[in-house]
């Protein structure tokens, strides 16, 4: 018994101690870690030390521009930082004579051009909108068809579509096979319109565009159920 | 069609580790990417036992050459649409085994890469990043939270 | 002494076993390694370094030479050792004399020719290595295959290289009877990366970054035993507080690597919420590691002659404080997990052991001190800040899957205790070098060992006056272990296969800088083989 107890009490302990899961902006965030090396180019110097002390050769000396030593032009060296095979450990900061590379608190996906795929964020429609739209197109489906059913000598309105207008009782439902086959493909027809246009659209197809659509599909349906 | 490869499969992707000859600390920092602070599961995300169910590949260390061959079929078993994910800096170019002799490079010699996140190892958080910002979560907010 | 430059006893190669079975009676009955060196006249010398359970060590050496060296195997005196030669046969060439091992490759890929020269020998290039492997010699789906030989009663289930249960390549046939596991064939390799070449042509310094990178969880103790090997023959000792500061980090490394394995264990055990808990409160351990080296898993912590920058007092007493908590985290979980019978259930007796077992397969770490012999090495040769600080050791009396649990948790809790301890005694001083060591090392061979999160960690390095080292041997904790692992699988049932293996807390990226094993006495099965019978599609 007491071993319940005391997972219970374990149990509500944990559930008031707070949760440990961060928030995304707080995960993603780099402010403790080394960071990423980048270079201040006025101060350096073209020694090529850090190219030498760098563990995984990520660093090349290259070529970029002149600079002027004991009366000469020279070609001045400068390290380029491959950020893929960088392995962030500061070591060419921590050489540099000059101290002409510092460890910027980013993370290394900043660092990185382009290392998010381009194909990012292309947001639905709300699934509300959609939720909606599809609901009101199946009620106006359903009155229409209530509207257009046969009327029969007990009621003004069929209470379902395609029985006649015989009240319903559990044992005497019928329903007209060739109506209610025509409503099947009628409905899916509106909602594969529907489907098709937010596909399309996507959110340059504003709700109201969506729902006058809608409205034409069934004001075809009334024409095509017409009799 | 919205665009991009993984259509409405985005908001609930599912993941397919693959340790390809690594020193187990980009593994490690994925698999805590998983466990409670980091939260992968918050977006949908799921570790998958079997690249048959898996939307994402996340490869992470240095190809080494025996693992090559079974990177591929691991790869060819993935159902379309799928993105690969290279996580840490020997995933991305060999790192710091790039010319070692069993070492054939980083994974992109051997699949194709969507994205590529350096550091070594690389931070969990950044996982987190990248499949957020396919997730469709913006700057602020946090998605589904 | 197991620190320090070697003093190697050289013995002729026909003496070799009695010596070795001599120097065992008289105390030194545990194997570490057997390193092989290419003396690069075309002789190879292999130094068997011999341990005995209080600190001292033996080097015993032996030259071989000619076109086909071979040395008598020790297999029959001491089972461990068998993987160590094996290893020496793929890298070096140096065949086996008499052990009824099997032949094939252990941690190369299984085509790469035995008529080409060895990797690691000083005539042969990491880039001609490369290209024979690259050659049209050495074809895809060759690189392994299914070790087991297969009769008609019995069934071969091939466990990896990929596979849920599994977070590393590793690849072991099974031949399974029902549920029971007959025999175990394991294979390596597939994280070989052909770091001992690598770091031969590569300077000190960027080779302590290189060595860091071979495990990502013990990567402290890797650069340490490193360092220390290389301080002893460069004759420097570093400062004081710097012996401190590094056993700060090693003790948070063990702390983070045994959390870990507990949450693996849940994991693998079927219980993931322990895994979920454990891991969220190692995330604590990973800050102040961030906090303290910059980085979560490769800290770069450790340099030639001290380390790499300096953690003020009172950080060090906020760490304390912080880990006090954790500790309290963890105890309370695993309170509650331990008095668990199912949990209880589902550990005790699986992959039980007995010490002498243990000692047969040399094995180290917690899985030896589970089955009761005290084999620390921060005790018994301390390193570091151990000789100042007071803590116990935890043995348990029989081997298995919930004493590991037990022992395992008992260490990490005394690492909390120890970082108290050092956090109080820290002196003062400066830690880190004036410059970084870039200069070359005099001629030397000298090893060290530490107690890695793993079990006891061992690094051999010889100089010859260079930037680079000549030679970099190095023995992880796992080889042992997973010899040890491989022989309690046969018998044991398929489902406890993951408990297994993760008992020994293996970490197979230490392990496979090259290793293979494989039964070559019966029809061997090619992967296409296999994709054929299975019907074409892969």
């Amino acid at each position: 018994m007491s071993e319940y107890v005391r997972a219970v009490l374990l149990g509500v302990r944990e559930a008031l101690a707070g949760r440990l899961t961060e928030p995304i902006q707080a995960v993603t965030s780099n402010e403790r870690g080394r960071g990423v090396p980048v270079l201040d180019s006025e101060k350096c110097l073209g020694c090529g030390l850090c190219a030498r002390s760098c563990p995984p050769a990520a660093i090349k000396m290259r070529v970029s521009g002149k600079r002027v030593v004991g009366g000469r032009e020279v070609p001045k060296q400068e390290p380029f930082f491959d950020y893929h095979s960088c392995i962030y450990c500061g070591m060419c900061a921590d050489v540099c004579p000059a101290k002409a590379i510092r460890m910027v608190k980013a993370s290394p996906l900043d660092a990185v051009q382009g290392a998010l795929p381009q194909l990012l964020v292309i947001p639905l429609p709300p699934q509300v909108t959609t939720f909606l739209l599809i609901l009101i197109a199946v009620a106006l489906v359903y009155w229409v068809s209530g509207r257009l059913a046969p009327r029969g000598s007990h009621s003004q309105t069929a209470r379902e579509p395609f029985s006649g207008g015989v009240p319903l009782t559990a044992a005497r439902l019928r329903y007209y096979a060739a109506d209610l086959m025509t409503f099947a493909l009628f409905l899916l027809l509106a909602e594969a319109l529907c489907l098709l246009l937010l596909l399309a659209g996507g959110e340059s197809f504003p709700f109201g565009v969506l729902l006058v659509a809608a409205l034409v599909i069934f004001l075809q349906g009334l024409i095509l159920l017409r009799r | 069609m919205p665009a991009g490869p993984l259509g409405y499969r985005r908001r609930s992707l599912w993941v397919y580790h693959f340790n390809s000859g690594g020193c187990n600390g980009c593994d490690i920092e994925f698999v805590a990417a998983l466990t409670p602070r980091y939260d992968l599961e918050r977006l949908g995300v799921q570790l998958v036992p079997s690249p048959r169910h898996a939307d994402v590949l996340v490869v992470t260390g240095p190809i080494t050459r025996m693992v090559m061959d079974a990177l591929r079929t691991v790869y060819d078993q993935m159902p379309e649409p799928k993105l690969v994910i290279a996580f840490g800096t020997c995933a991305c170019s060999g790192g710091i085994f790039a010319d070692c002799y069993n070492i054939v490079g980083g994974a992109d010699k051997v699949v194709p890469v969507n994205v590529k996140i350096p550091g070594c190892p690389a931070r969990p958080g950044m996982l987190v990043k990248v499949l957020a910002k396919l997730y469709g979560v913006r700057e602020r907010g946090q998605g589904a939270g | 002494m197991g620190r320090g430059r070697v003093e190697k006893e050289q013995v002729p190669v026909e003496r070799l076993r009695e010596s070795i079975a001599s120097a065992m009676e008289s105390g030194f009955s545990h194997l570490v390694t057997i390193t092989c060196v290419d003396l690069g006249d075309g002789n190879l010398e292999l130094v068997y370094h011999l341990s005995s359970l209080d600190g001292a060590v033996r080097h015993l050496s032996v030259r071989v030479g000619g076109k086909s060296p071979a040395v008598p195997s020790l297999a029959q005196l001491l089972p461990g050792s068998s993987f160590y030669e094996r290893e020496n046969r793929d890298l070096f060439g140096v065949r086996i004399e008499g052990d009824g091992s099997p032949g094939g490759r252990f941690i190369l890929p299984d085509c790469y020719p035995e008529s080409a020269p060895p990797p690691l020998l000083k005539s042969v290039s990491a880039a001609q290595v490369r290209e024979l492997l690259e050659s049209a010699a050495c074809a895809r789906d060759s690189y392994f295959s299914v070790g087991a030989p297969l009769s008609p009663e019995s069934v071969v289930v091939p466990f990896g290289p990929y596979h849920p249960a599994l977070k590393e390549p590793e690849h072991i046939a099974l031949v399974v009877e029902g549920e029971r596991i007959r025999k175990a064939f394991l294979r390596i390799g597939f994280v070989h990366r052909g770091i001992e070449k690598a770091a031969e042509s590569r300077t000190f310094l960027r080779d302590v970054f290189l060595l860091e990178r071979v495990c990502g969880i013990c990567s402290t103790h890797h650069a340490w035993t490193f360092v220390e090997a290389v301080e002893s023959l460069l004759g420097v000792e570093p400062p004081s507080r710097a012996a401190f500061l590094r056993t700060l980090i090693a003790e948070l490394e063990r702390i983070h690597s045994h959390a870990l394995w507990l949450g693996l264990v849940g994991y693998w055990a079927g219980f993931e919420t322990l895994f979920m808990w454990v891991w969220g409160l190692r995330e604590a351990v990973m800050d102040i590691l961030e906090d303290a080296t910059g980085n979560r898993v490769h800290k770069s912590f450790v340099t030639i002659g001290g380390v790499r920058r300096d953690i003020p007092d009172e950080k060090v007493r906020g760490y304390a404080r912080k880990l006090a908590e954790v500790g309290r985290g963890i105890s309370t979980i695993m309170e509650e997990v331990l008095s668990n019978d199912q949990f209880v259930e589902r550990t005790r007796g699986v992959g039980r052991y007995t010490l002498e077992q243990a000692r047969k397969f040399c094995a180290v770490g917690p899985v030896r001190r589970a089955a009761g012999d005290p084999y620390d090495i921060r005790k018994i040769e301390p390193y570091g800040a151990y000789d100042k600080v007071d803590f116990p050791v935890a043995v348990t009396q029989e081997g298995d899957v919930l004493n590991l649990v037990k022992i395992r948790l008992e260490e990490l809790l005394t690492s909390i205790q120890i970082i108290s301890q050092l956090a109080e005694k820290l002196p003062s001083g400066n830690p880190v070098p004036a410059r970084y060591f870039m200069g070359t090392v005099p001629e030397g061979e000298a090893c060290a060992r530490t107690e890695a999160p793993r079990g006891e960690l061992f690094y051999y390095v010889k100089s010859d006056n260079k930037h680079n080292p000549y030679r970099v041997k190095i023995r992880t904790p796992t080889i042992p272990n997973i010899q040890l692992a491989a022989s309690l699988l046969e018998g044991a049932m398929l489902s406890d296969l993951p408990l297994i293996v993760t008992s020994i807390d293996p970490c197979f990226s230490c392990m496979d800088r090259v290793l293979v094993i494989r039964d070559g006495s019966s029809h061997v099965l090619t992967f296409e083989e296999l994709a054929r019978m299975r019907g074409g599609a892969r």
